[in-house]
């Protein structure tokens, strides 16, 4: 069974870094390996913190909304983006805190 | 996928190995039963009565609410297929992708195979995906690194004219299903986790035949191209060693 790569719009949770165990919505893949992710509070929509995807654990959720919005080439502002992070860990919740992403 | 990737004691690759062959004779008769007329979810239960009887788990059932023992994916479908009363058709491919457990440890593998006669571009499309598993398992050896697997498998899909799918990947795999490290299909050389003797990996192509893009069914699980294009998907859990990788879910 495969694992998944995460995506624009998915909920993932830091590894590793001072931002170790936080959670985040990613906003761009960079070649696939690094991902650019924010939380709309300690890293804004304009300064994502980009991370190797290595550590980043990705969650079974992916914010349809964000998703949409950011392949058309639009930004939420941070407040919106704080909105859609606590919907979707809302979402992961609600699904068991899936988290180990891989089924994926 | 989480955990620092993990180096196997002899006793755990011990027991990897007897997942491994498990997972392997599992699959191997799956695909003999792949036939004309014969259903999914048959293929599920004949899975997961073979995998109980083998003193195994079926590792698939219930992660993360996955319902059922094997992954059956059908022509488009890329992966995580959920076997049902779709009923195969000559002509068909199918992807079967099963996962065992023996005594803690994890052992994943998958086979596409043709379902009576297919179009000779499907031929050819099967063929390149077990092609790109093998360049990858070469790659796969101590001092290399998994970025370098990637890159075999993205060589060997491209020089078969076909594309592989970025959505999805392998991984590392042992007390876990899926952990560290990320084995991309795709990518340059030298990147990624160096890989050393003792780590597991699951190495899983998808190739595609027209765009690699993909999307997610509404079932929630089923990975389908969205250009409705063929997919194929070839796994082994492989154990990197000193020299050639030893290929644990090779058929008897």
């Amino acid at each position: 069974m495969s694992a998944l790569v995460p995506r624009p719009g998915q909920l993932v949770t830091s590894r590793a870094g001072r931002d170790k165990g936080k959670p985040f919505l990613v906003l761009r893949l960079i070649d696939g390996r690094y991902a650019e992710i924010a939380d709309g509070d300690a890293r804004s929509v304009t300064n994502p913190k980009r991370k190797n995807v290595r550590h980043l654990q990705p969650h079974t959720v992916v914010h349809q909304g964000l998703a949409e919005m950011l392949a058309q080439g639009r930004l939420p502002s941070d407040e919106e983006l704080r909105a859609m992070l606590a919907e979707a860990l809302g979402t992961a919740a609600r699904s068991g805190g899936a988290s180990e992403a891989g089924g994926s | 996928m989480s955990g620092a990737a993990a180096v196997l004691t002899p006793a755990e690759a011990a027991a990897m190995r007897r997942a491994g062959r498990l997972a392997a004779a599992v699959l191997e008769r799956l695909a003999a039963h792949a036939r004309p007329g014969v259903s999914t979810a048959r293929l599920d239960a004949l899975a997961e009565e073979w995998i109980l009887a083998g003193g195994g788990r079926p590792a698939f059932k219930g992660y993360r609410g996955y319902p059922a023992s094997i992954c059956t994916s059908i022509n488009d479908e890329v992966v995580h297929g959920i076997p049902g009363p779709r009923v195969l058709a000559d002509g068909d491919i199918i992807s079967i992708d099963v996962g065992v457990v023996v005594d803690g440890l994890y052992a994943d593998a998958a086979v596409s195979v043709a379902v009576g006669e297919v179009p000779p571009a499907a031929r050819r499309l099967l063929a390149a995906g077990e092609a790109a598993l093998a360049a990858g398992v070469r790659a796969a050896r101590a001092g290399a690194r998994a970025g370098d697997i990637g890159h075999a498998v993205e060589e060997a899909a491209r020089a078969a004219g076909f594309a592989v799918v970025r959505d999805y990947m392998g991984h590392g795999i042992g007390r876990r299903m899926h952990q560290a490290p990320h084995v991309p299909n795709y990518g340059p050389p030298g990147v990624g986790s160096p890989l050393v003797p003792g780590m597991a990996l699951a190495i899983e192509p998808m190739l595609v035949e027209g765009s690699p893009e993909t999307a997610v069914a509404s079932d929630g699980w089923t990975v389908v191209t969205v250009d409705g294009s063929r997919a194929v998907h070839f796994e082994h859990t492989v154990l990197v060693t000193d020299g050639e990788a030893e290929i644990l879910t090779r058929p008897a």
